[in-house]
């Protein structure tokens, strides 16, 4: 998984793209390009999402069944597969939401010791 | 659950990844087209909108790639690839492939042939149940007569739970039934009624013996037959419940044994059991006269074979055994008792002392298979080394691609697996194919006698040895080529042209990895076909010494009368009337009969020395061990050889066992007794007779008078030509085993001599059908059955194959190399051309170098294969284990093949074109 080497722009953190995705994909069903725009978006352009990790995260995830795809028709009239959370996934976005928060705090509050 | 849902759907890609893939890149475009539209309405050019959403996007291979990786397991998909071109590129070079699967093929098959051998002698369980725990029962007085047990005896172990969960007792006789071509002799075993089920052998049919019919003289005549047996009868679905008749006398058939078990021995098939009940009355005088009585404690007749009791080994057991002779009944010497695991050849009362020789004979043909499968391995890690150089763009080119070297190595490795599974197989087939030949060749060679037991067929343990070889033939094989590929440097390998990588240091050149491969080679070459060369000039000298007659005109009538219940007189009448009978068919010359036959199998021998005393003082040797036969008159003439002093013996002599004990004597032994004087009319007589005799009939010491002398002739193969003393056919009381009857026909046309093998044979049989006729053969056909002619000429058919395959696969691999080496050094070659060099310095070169590394490996290799020879030592007929002709002819036979190998390759050095050569970059 090849993360982005552009200086400007922080490595995605192993294993948090699952948790971006998932959260992106919280109110609204997506597909991939828009999924891309999006957590670009939620960064303020930070994160720049390569497309070569984002489309095998959708497919592992499919395949763990916290999202389902289908093909659908955009406003534009354009064939697009799109992405929406099920039930499981729902499930697994708070469970590892929980985790990040946790963690994040235990770092921070690390951080900040050791200051 | 969740771990199976994630597995099938990692593998329904190896499946269905065409549609899956075709989804993924429709979905890849439909990214591009919404990017594209993006930077639209950004204000880009149409063009321009749709380089930059592909700029971002990256390659739409690359993304299907890294989803190959996570979503399928990449390993099994790796292998599928790796199997896919390695097959691909096999395919391409169908040459090296052959090669190297047919070297290897035959590498492994004669390793796992000779592997089946050493299964069959020594590794096989000999009963299916726990044969572990089964052990074989000595009992010796004086610590040191092993003597066989009495049934009371029997008993007394078989009530000592405590040590033995089972104790039983058997006894080997000879049986016989009737055949086509007269009686098949067999084996059979008197066993006690629990022998078979201790063994854990079950019944194919009927059933196993009950104790009664076990009793001391129960006398019911049942027998349980071995599967084998029952199918030579005829395999017929009544046979159980049916009758044979063994040695004359009708046995009710209750039961045949299960198809796997035939008997403990590893060679000696048993056809079938009789209850200890019948062994008093059983036909035949075998044993020894009278039949023995099981009930009396004095009859010692039985071995006993026993199953430990639960948690004991061999080695508790053992600790046991003084107190259990303590406890043994009626012991009026102090007995000593001795287990052994459970004897697989021995059949004996005695244990077998240090190892088997065909055990060792086993093991040393597999250890020379090993050698011959090293330079195989050798060879084929050569071919590999060269085709990997070849190859080096081509893999420098794939790691620029983004192989990583693991991938690089396993691809080798994959095509290193595939040849040596492919060798595997038709080294597996080979071994079926080649364990046939062998058992039939063996079998053969005492079938009068008995069937062979020696089970060759494949079982785990054959097919974990396949593999082994396989495994440890890669393991060599791509040791090297591994070693290379590790380190490939990537600007070199792709900057190559037609490559001139060797060193160019002569030295750093001359122990180039596969020239020291290719030493190796040579050197192992040479220690196997030394070791073959030790036993072809031991067959070629097998058959060498002069037998003192002509067998060529000779047939062979063997009647065996132990056999029958035939009383003495009667037999010798029956004799006899067969004798006339041979003499009165057409084309026969002459007939008689001996109790000996020159290289038969079978022997019997006396000491000697001479009765009177002073002729005894000239004797240097204090006895003189010699052949004894028993023979009519007319014997020499039949035999062929000639009567040189004195008388044949009289039909008196012959007829009458009580006339006087007269004797003809060879001359070897006539000069041997009496160096310094005439040995006709002396006296011959057996050391401290009275110790030696069985026969209560003769006087104490009988002396036997020399009234002929006739000329040595051999009697064995094997060793110096042994002395024989004759006596008249009546003298020999001892002797009722087989009785051959020595034909001599008017021809010397082998067709002609065995077209009367039939016609003796049916005369025989109209004659007398009851005549207990073991078989009818030309002389010549008995003799090629010789065990030690046999035996050296087996080892010398077989090790000659496998020199013959080492030194094959040795020349293949010296051309190769250099064939390989002429190439890469095309360039050099040229440019010393173009610089002024004749072609003979080319062929120089090539040549110096190839004969210095053959001088070198064959030197390192002398001394291996001295050391091989020492360790042969004992087998080699006739020669020492480090014979210098052997050890020349093998050296000069691998040198001259080697340098021929290397003449072709050094010949094209010398016809290398300049010009071309140089152009060729």
């Amino acid at each position: 998984m090849s993360a982005a080497p552009e200086k400007e722009k922080s490595e995605l953190l192993q294993g948090t793209l699952d948790l971006l995705i998932l959260n992106a994909l919280r109110r609204d069903s997506m597909h991939g390009f828009g999924l891309s725009q999006r957590l670009r978006e939620m960064s303020r352009d930070v994160f720049q999402v390569e497309m070569g990790s984002l489309y095998p995260a959708l497919c592992r995830l499919e395949a763990q069944g916290a999202i389902k795809g289908e093909w659908s028709v955009s406003e534009a009239n354009r064939k697009a597969r799109y992405y929406s959370l099920t039930a499981a996934g729902r499930k697994l976005l708070q469970k590892e939401a929980d985790q990040w928060e946790k963690l994040s705090r235990t770092i921070n509050l690390m951080l900040k010791a050791t200051a | 659950m969740r771990w199976i849902r994630s597995l099938l759907f990692r593998l329904q890609p190896l499946f269905r990844r065409n549609k899956i893939e075709a989804g993924l890149t429709d979905e890849l475009r439909s990214h591009l087209e919404f990017a594209t539209e993006a930077h639209v309405a950004a204000g880009l050019t149409p063009a321009e909108a749709r380089r930059a959403a592909e700029r971002e996007l990256g390659g739409i291979e690359q993304i299907k790639e890294s989803w190959r990786d996570q979503r399928s397991l990449p390993w099994l998909d790796h292998i599928q690839q790796d199997v896919r071109t390695a097959l691909r590129s096999l395919r391409k070079t169908p040459g090296f492939t052959a090669v190297a699967v047919l070297s290897l093929g035959v590498a492994i098959g004669v390793n796992t042939t000779s592997f089946s051998l050493v299964n069959g002698l020594l590794l096989r369980p000999l009963a299916p149940l726990r044969p572990d725990e089964l052990v074989t029962l000595f009992v010796a007085e004086e610590n040191v007569r092993f003597r066989p047990s009495s049934y009371e005896e029997y008993l007394a172990f078989r009530a000592h739970r405590d040590t033995f969960a089972d104790v039983a007792a058997t006894l080997r006789t000879f049986t016989s039934v009737a055949g086509p071509n007269g009686l098949q002799r067999g084996v059979g075993y008197f066993t006690s009624e629990n022998f078979l089920s201790m063994l854990g052998v079950t019944p194919h049919r009927g059933r196993f013996f009950t104790a009664e019919e076990c009793r001391p003289n129960a006398g019911l005549n049942v027998v349980i037959a071995s599967y084998a047996f029952w199918q030579r009868l005829g395999g017929r679905d009544d046979f159980v419940g049916s009758t044979v008749r063994l040695n004359g006398k009708p046995y009710t058939v209750i039961g045949i044994a299960a198809r796997s078990f035939d008997g403990v021995n590893t060679i000696i098939a048993t056809d079938c059991w009789l209850p200890l009940g019948v062994f008093s009355t059983f036909g035949g005088s075998e044993r020894g006269q009278p039949a023995a009585n099981l009930a009396d404690s004095n009859s010692q007749t039985l071995l006993l074979t026993a199953r430990l009791a639960s948690p004991l080994t061999i080695e508790t057991a053992r600790a046991r055994l003084p107190a259990l002779a303590q406890q043994l009944p009626t012991a009026a010497r102090p007995r000593t008792l001795k287990i052994t695991e459970l004897s697989r050849i021995n059949g004996g009362s005695r244990p077998s002392t240090g190892t088997d020789p065909s055990a060792f004979i086993a093991g040393a043909f597999l250890a020379v298979a090993a050698g011959v499968l090293l330079i195989a391995g050798f060879n084929l890690g050569n071919m590999l080394l060269a085709r990997g150089a070849d190859r080096a763009k081509e893999i420098a080119l794939r790691t620029a691609l983004g192989a990583t070297r693991g991938r690089i190595v396993r691809q080798l490795l994959t095509e290193g697996f595939l040849l040596a599974l492919a060798g595997g197989v038709l080294g597996f087939l080979l071994t079926l194919y080649a364990n046939r030949l062998l058992y039939n060749a063996a079998a053969q060679i005492n079938a009068s006698y008995y069937s062979l037991a020696l089970n060759l067929s494949p079982d785990f343990r054959v097919f974990a040895a396949v593999a082994f070889f396989c495994l440890f033939s890669m393991l060599v094989f791509s040791f090297l080529p591994a070693l290379n590929a590790s380190r490939v440097d990537l600007v070199q390998d792709l900057k190559r042209q037609g490559g001139e990588t060797t060193s160019t240091h002569r030295l750093g050149r001359f122990f180039a990895w596969r020239h020291v491969v290719l030493m190796l080679q040579i050197g192992l070459s040479f220690t196997v076909i030394f070791c073959s060369a030790l036993f072809i000039r031991g067959a070629l000298l097998a058959g060498k010494a002069p037998p003192g007659f002509d067998p060529s005109s000779g047939l062979v009538a063997e009647v065996d009368f132990s056999l029958q219940d035939t009383p003495f007189a009667d037999s010798q009448r029956a004799i006899a009337a067969a004798i006339e009978t041979a003499r009165a068919q057409p084309g026969v010359i002459a007939a008689a009969a001996t109790t000996l036959l020159p290289y038969g199998n079978m022997g019997a021998a006396k000491d000697l020395e001479p009765a009177d005393a002073t002729a005894r003082a000239a004797v240097s040797a204090d006895k003189i061990r010699s052949h004894f036969a028993a023979v009519t008159p007319g014997y020499f003439d039949a035999l062929g050889v000639r009567l040189m002093r004195g008388r044949d013996f009289t039909p008196a002599e012959t007829s009458d066992p009580s006339s006087a004990y007269v004797a003809i004597i060879d001359e070897r032994l006539a000069q041997r007794m009496f160096p310094n004087g005439d040995a006709m009319g002396q006296r011959l007589r057996e050391p401290g007779h009275a110790q030696y005799s069985s026969t209560p009939a003769a006087d104490a010491s009988p002396e036997f008078e020399i009234v002929g002398i006739c000329a040595p002739h051999r009697h064995e193969t094997h060793g110096e030509a042994q002395t024989c003393l004759y006596v008249p056919f009546a003298a020999n009381l001892e002797h009722r085993h087989g009785v051959y009857i020595q034909i001599r026909t008017s021809s010397h046309d082998p067709a002609l001599v065995g077209a009367t093998v039939a016609s003796v044979r049916s005369a025989l049989f109209a004659s007398n059908h009851e005549l207990p006729l073991v078989q009818v053969a030309t002389f010549a056909a008995l003799i090629e059955k010789e065990g030690t002619l046999w035996l050296a000429r087996f080892g010398a058919v077989l090790l000659g194959t496998f020199g013959a395959i080492a030194l094959l696969i040795a020349v293949t691999g010296i051309y190769g190399v250099k064939a390989y080496a002429v190439a890469r050094r095309t360039r050099e070659i040229g440019i010393r051309m173009a610089l002024g060099a004749p072609p003979r310095a080319a062929f120089t070169l090539i040549f110096r170098q190839a004969l210095l590394q053959t001088a070198l490996a064959l030197a390192v290799g002398s001394l291996l294969a001295l050391a091989a020879g020492r360790l042969l030592n004992s087998f080699v007929y006739k020669i020492s284990g480090t014979d210098p002709l052997a050890f020349t002819a093998a050296a000069l036979l691998l040198a001259i093949a080697a340098l021929a190998a290397c003449w072709i390759p050094a010949q094209r050095a010398a016809r290398i074109n300049p010009i071309i050569a140089l152009r060729s970059e």
